[in-house]
């Protein structure tokens, strides 16, 4: 009785700041449903300033799709890009957990010197910001005939350090004694890593391709540098090229782009939450 | 015998690790190594020049107040998020039914960068929904985004977006404490506070590590939206790091960019080494 | 709920994906281009009277096939051997032309469609009966179908059927946006719109599918994308197939294949020329090719003898697309066809500068420089500090003409004799208005004060400037102004002070919602150059000139040849915004890089450009040439009379309303105008470069200006901090 009592100047702190939390959020989804009219207001005074501020209007007072028709009927390159970004993105993750899975692995289990160099290593060089060597990492993939080619983006990114990192917390608070007692009935590394460790450190990965997606589907600088053609650009480039004059358009595609996201999460937080709770384990 | 199971140990692990350091080393290893060469020749022209350009680097006033602008928002950033969502997961670790703010916190991440740009413009801009309701009260407009307050914006969007994910894992790891270690405690009469100071907190540690290294890493994705909302020459007070080296590569300043691209991970790689030193010393 | 999230989502994807697939294209027509040895060659057919001008579409009237000319009611038709031009008189026409036909849209035997003087469409059946069409405002193009019919399309898109016995049009269909191109091919009408290439069949009335390969082909010309008229032309071909004449060349097509051949690459043909227009094509009985021009019909024949493998590559870069430089390579390719010369446009459609400098740099980097660089709105001082271009005066014989060039304006970015880039032409910033009110001027701001005067005083409805574009307070400011505000540090007071100009202007201007302008330009020409189209404003309207100042026979003949009397003002301009002002934008600025995979094809580019034939041969619009020889030519073109006419326009009085209408004869400038001129140019000192960087930044701030965001001192303020930060790093 007493600790839900306690609880509700808590509970009303929390509302508070999740309704400030969800406001921008809820703008980008309600305002594409807006008919032009009522956009106007909100969008006009950002090109073209007369004296009069932007007004926003939370409750469409004629809710209308054309935003959304405009986008998914008229505009063509929508389907185009959206293709290209589920591709790159599917891409890269298949491959990505893949790669750094078992690498991941290596980390976790192996003993040998310089282990930890090499991870400090990887770690140093995830936290680079991409502008720093992007001139560098141009020419490597100039010279390797990648350029303009979605495997410019695709594959700098299924070599990420990113993931291993993400998934090594999860592998790490596996009990040693546990993988060694299926070594000595005879496993090899690969059998341990396929029958225990993938099942324990599910969560981890799970989680890992969770918080991959939702970074790779917003990325920006990678296509940005490497991809020159257009019909190459994936969703997260069009919506720069769309300014404030396109308002309406670049919400409208907003929405649509953060379905997916919002689904991908919805799906895998169950996961996510598993996850975060292992990797925050120590080992 | 035993040499031998511990040679083959060791060897066992490499082709685990064989791709991704394969791939790490083309994709990241490589392009460093070429910007290092870089930082010792012109920019074009590839003549050796010592250490010019470091000196270069070191005296150019742009480079000064990039590093110092980035060092503020990094200082400031991380901190805040960290204590801001500490106290809402501490909140929360209090109360039920928090399936549903959890995710409520964690949608901002989904919002693509290019809109949420949009939406701090129609909230922000100078014509702006803030500054209407500001008016139509009496006051002056005020300019957000075109004035050193824009650094508190760029803060306040990088918390906003963070904020879920960094909830997340300082609840889970609250939530790890166990439970009959918090019992006992109050057992033996200690209070709130106590239980959190003696108890919970010191079990974050490895939660805390793991936090402030993605923190850290977001922080930099803030580039994308300062660039988005203010361009190339933004105001003086959000003028990043990745301003300045997208800048220098747009004017061909390949040699400042290759010695600052060294500089910069020398400095972060000093960081990290101590902050093992620090942590490792702390852990008995 | 999860379950059901689940499945929504997976469907979501599916249908998603599905989507995408159907859109993503099927193989792409494949583009054939010339094998090396054997190709077709351009020949010019003799034809004694000068350019064919407006004339219609090739048309078979009789056995002879030609091009009808409006003005002398002519056929000219080609010779039996495909060689010459014969003329020969059409009696029909001949007898309904009371010399008010303008352009003649299509000719045949069963009739003709033209356009009289008064602007009205007009219709000649094959009875000789004349009727005037209705329904045909705002007509672009017209051709008779094979079996008679005639059809018609005007800019919006719609296409009509035209009964030549009576004038009277019938909507049969209507695409979207202006079109590119409208040929009549079998019973199908070719035309391509804003969404492509479509066929329609007239005799069924209905769409018909276009094969792919033509679809993807055709539909890179649509109207949008060009600068000029006509884009592109289509005739039949003798085999099931049909040619089609673009900027890019002459190309075949088989009917139901997936191969669309190159026969002749626009470069080395009339086809790339921006300053040639194609009008038609006819494929004759033998195959041979012919394309009619303003300049004149020319042939296309295959000679497999011909060589067409280029001995060296030349890479050419500029910033923005010039047409003064496609001149420049369509001459140059023609001259030298051992050399295959490859353009790259930095700022392609739809790319930012530093997209495209990013993009360069890289190129640099990787190996793939360009031999020669345009450097228009390039940061110069930039590319020589990082030692990207040759020192061209130490080899100076490889490129100088034997004859003198304007040094001072040539060689305007001289670093203590180091010549990196050098100016092959320059146009002159003016400012035009009523004499007494010129006098006044002396700055922007000036010219700011005399605007709002102006809309105080007279009719609120009409265009003071002639501004093409809302934000040209701003770029043709900046081409007086440039100096004092950015020359050796942004001046921070001189910025309000332009900027706060700027707003005058743009507020006199758009006040009561004025008609765009009053003055019409080709679409290849930028506002800041068309000064002598708002001079021609200047005529009739209170109209205040500025802009740059081109060239002699177009512009300087009309600027020296106000009359007072006639006009009943006095119109006066001045080259310079104030009386001591020698300045001059330096134009098409080439540099050759220290990287030049084939630098010696680059100096001959070079000494191509400067060369007297090619400067005396420009485009209206390139800027006045640099090469003494050729402005000595140029000059004495005023010795007949070949160049001067006499318009005839209407003059406003203060009121609104039209005072008188007037004839002012349009001479070439005369001895000692050209005297005059000649000792302006020689005594020019000021170079102003504007450099496309920095003028971004000036106009985003101006923008915010204009449009009220900011105040003038707050976009000044802007501006400064901007460009010191820039200076900084």
């Amino acid at each position: 009785m007493r600790k839900k009592a306690e609880g509700l100047p808590l509970y009303i702190i929390m509302a508070v700041l999740c309704t400030a939390v969800l406001f921008p959020v809820i703008l980008a989804v309600i305002l594409p449903f807006q008919a032009h009219t009522e956009l106007k207001d909100t969008l006009s005074p950002l090109v073209n300033f007369t004296g009069k501020y932007s007004r926003i209007d939370l409750l469409p007072q004629y809710p209308s799709a054309e935003n959304f028709k405009e986008l998914l009927v008229y505009s063509p390159e929508f389907y185009r890009v959206f293709w290209n970004s589920l591709l790159m993105v599917g891409g890269i993750l298949l491959f990505q957990t893949l790669v750094a899975v078992p690498a991941a692995w290596a980390f976790a289990r192996a003993e040998f010197k310089g282990r930890r160099l090499l991870f400090n290593i990887y770690v140093i060089f995830m936290l680079m910001p991409f502008q720093v060597t992007m001139l560098s990492q141009y020419l490597v993939l100039d010279g390797m005939g990648l350029m303009n080619r979605r495997l410019a983006v695709i594959l700098p990114a299924v070599f990420s350090a990113f993931p291993v990192f993400l998934i090594y917390r999860g592998f790490a608070d596996i009990p040693r004694d546990v993988a060694d007692s299926a070594r000595i009935d005879g496993a090899n590394e690969w059998q341990v890593l396929r029958y225990i460790g993938l099942p324990l450190g599910k969560s981890g990965i799970l989680a890992c391709v969770v918080i991959s997606f939702l970074d790779l589907w917003n990325m920006v600088e990678q296509p940005l540098t490497f991809l020159r053609d257009k019909a190459l650009y994936p969703l997260s480039l069009y919506l720069p090229t769309l300014g404030a004059d396109r308002g309406e358009l670049l919400l409208a595609s907003a929405a649509v782009t953060l379905i997916p996201a919002v689904f991908v999460f919805v799906i895998g937080q169950e996961e996510l939450e598993r996850g975060i709770i292992a990797s925050a384990l120590k080992e | 015998m035993i040499n031998r199971y511990a040679i083959k140990r060791k060897y066992r692990y490499l082709p685990f690790l064989l791709p991704s350091a394969a791939g790490v080393a083309v994709f990241t290893f490589l392009p460093f190594a070429d910007s290092v060469r870089r930082s010792f020749c012109t920019a074009v022209t590839g003549d050796l020049v010592g250490v010019n350009n470091y000196k270069a680097v070191f005296g150019n006033e742009a480079f000064g107040l990039a590093v110092k602008n980035t060092a503020v928002f990094t200082a400031v950033c991380i901190p805040l998020l960290i204590g801001i969502s500490f106290f809402i997961a501490y909140g929360l670790s209090r109360v039920k039914h928090i399936r549903l703010i959890k995710s409520v916190l964690l949608f901002p991440m989904a919002v693509p960068t290019a809109a949420l740009v949009l939406i701090w413009q129609i909230l922000f801009g100078d014509s702006g929904w803030i500054n209407h309701i500001i008016t139509s009260h009496g006051h002056g407009a005020v300019s957000f985004l075109g004035s050193s307050k824009a650094f508190w914006v760029l803060v306040g969007s990088y918390i906003w977006k963070n904020l879920g994910y960094t909830v997340l894992l300082w609840l889970t790891g609250i939530m790890g404490v166990s439970t009959s270690v918090i019992d006992a405690a109050k057992v033996d009469g200690a209070n709130e506070r106590q239980v959190l100071f003696r108890i919970i907190l010191p079990e974050l540690k490895p939660a805390l590590y793991t936090i402030t290294i993605i923190s850290f890493l977001n922080s930099f994705k803030v580039f994308r939206e300062a660039y988005l909302v203010a361009g190339a020459y933004p105001h003086k007070s959000i003028y990043l790091l990745q301003h300045l080296f997208n800048n220098w590569f747009v004017n061909m300043d390949l040699d400042k960019m290759a010695a600052a691209a060294v500089v910069v991970f020398s400095v972060i790689f000093a960081a990290a080494v101590l902050l093992q030193r620090v942590w490792d010393r702390k852990e008995v | 709920m999860k379950m059901i999230m689940k499945i929504t989502a997976f469907i979501a994807a599916l249908v998603m994906s599905a989507s995408a697939v159907s859109c993503s294209s099927s193989k792409p027509a494949e583009i054939k281009q010339l094998s090396a040895k054997g190709g077709y060659a351009e020949k010019k057919l003799e034809f004694a009277y000068g350019d064919l001008g407006p004339a219609s579409e090739f048309t078979d009237i009789g056995g002879k096939v030609g091009a009808v000319l409006p003005f002398t009611d002519e056929l000219c038709y080609i010779s039996k051997d495909g060689t010459r031009i014969f003329r020969d008189v059409l009696p029909d026409l001949d007898e309904v032309n009371n010399d008010d036909i303008a352009t003649i849209f299509a000719a045949s035997e069963y009739g003709y469609l033209y356009w009289k003087m008064n602007r009205n469409v007009w219709v000649l059946s094959s009875d000789g009966t004349e009727n005037q069409v209705s329904g045909l405002e705002n007509i672009m193009y017209a051709e008779f179908s094979e079996d008679g019919r005639l059809f018609a399309c005007n800019s919006n898109g719609d296409i009509l059927e035209v009964d030549i016995s009576t004038g009277d049009t019938q909507k049969i269909t209507s695409g979207n946006g202006v079109f590119s191109a409208f040929d009549i091919i079998g019973s199908n009408i070719i035309y391509i719109d804003d969404d492509g290439a479509h066929f329609y069949d007239i005799d069924s009335g209905r769409e018909t599918e276009v094969p792919d390969a033509l679809k993807d082909f055709l539909g890179s010309y649509r109207h949008e994308r060009l600068t000029s008229g006509i884009a592109v032309d289509i005739c039949r071909g003798n085999d099931d197939d049909i040619y089609i004449g673009c900027s890019d060349g002459l190309y075949r097509y088989v009917m139901g294949g997936n191969i669309i051949e190159q026969l002749i690459d626009g470069f080395v043909s009339r086809f790339g020329d921006p300053s040639d227009e194609m009008i038609s094509l006819y494929c004759g009985e033998d195959g041979t090719l012919y394309a009619a021009f303003v300049s004149g019909i020319y042939s296309y024949r295959f000679d497999p003898e011909l060589e067409t493998a280029a001995a060296s590559e030349l890479k050419i870069y500029t910033l923005e697309k010039n047409n003064t430089l496609s001149k420049l390579i369509s001459g140059f390719a023609s001259e030298n066809r051992g050399v295959k010369v490859d353009l790259q446009v930095g700022m392609k459609e739809g790319m930012t500068y530093s997209d495209a400098m990013k993009e360069l740099t890289t190129q640099i980097l990787s190996g793939n420089a360009p031999d020669l660089m345009i450097l228009d709105g390039l940061d110069i001082e930039n590319l020589i500090d990082k030692n990207m271009l040759i020192d061209l005066s130490e080899n100076s014989e490889k490129w100088l003409p034997e004859n003198d060039l304007l040094s001072n304006v040539v060689n305007w970015n001289d670093h203590d004799g180091k010549l990196c880039s050098v100016a092959c032409r320059f146009r002159l910033p003016a400012v035009g208005a009523e004499e007494d009110e010129l006098k006044k001027i002396s700055s922007y701001a000036d010219i700011a004060d005399l605007c709002e005067e102006y809309r105080e005083k007279y009719d609120p409805m009409d265009t003071i400037m002639g501004y093409y574009d809302v934000n040209d307070s701003v770029r043709i400011g900046l081409i007086y102004e440039w100096n004092r505000l950015f020359g050796s540090s942004p001046d921070k007071e001189a910025l309000t002070e332009f900027f706060d100009s700027c707003k005058r202007i743009h507020d006199a201007e758009y006040a009561n919602n004025t008609e765009a302008s009053v003055t019409y330009w080709s679409p290849d020409v930028t506002s800041e150059n068309a000064f002598s189209a708002r001079f021609w404003g200047a005529l009739g309207y209170k109209v205040i000139a500025t802009g740059a100042v081109n060239d002699i026979s177009r512009d300087m003949s009309l600027l020296t040849s106000v009359d007072e009397s006639v006009l009943g003002k006095k119109l006066s301009y001045r080259l310079g915004i104030s009386e001591d002002s020698r300045s001059f934008l330096p134009v098409c600025n080439i540099g050759i890089t220290q990287s030049a995979k084939n630098a010696d094809d680059a100096y001959s580019f070079l000494a191509y450009a400067l060369k007297d034939k090619t400067q005396e041969n420009g485009n209206d619009y390139d800027g006045f040439p640099v090469n003494v020889k050729a402005l000595k030519k140029i000059y004495s073109r005023n010795v007949n009379d070949e160049y001067d006419y006499t318009t005839s326009l209407d003059v406003y009085g203060d009121d609104g309303k039209v005072k008188d209408t007037v004839e002012l004869d349009i001479r070439s400038m005369d001895n000692a105008e050209v005297k005059a001129f000649d000792d302006y140019i020689k005594s020019l000192d000021e170079p102003v470069y504007i450099e496309y960087a920095v003028r971004e930044i000036a106009e985003s701030a101006g923008e915010k200006c204009l449009s009220g965001t900011e105040t003038a001192e707050q976009a000044a303020e802007e501006t400064m901090k901007q460009l010191e930060l820039r200076m900084k790093e």
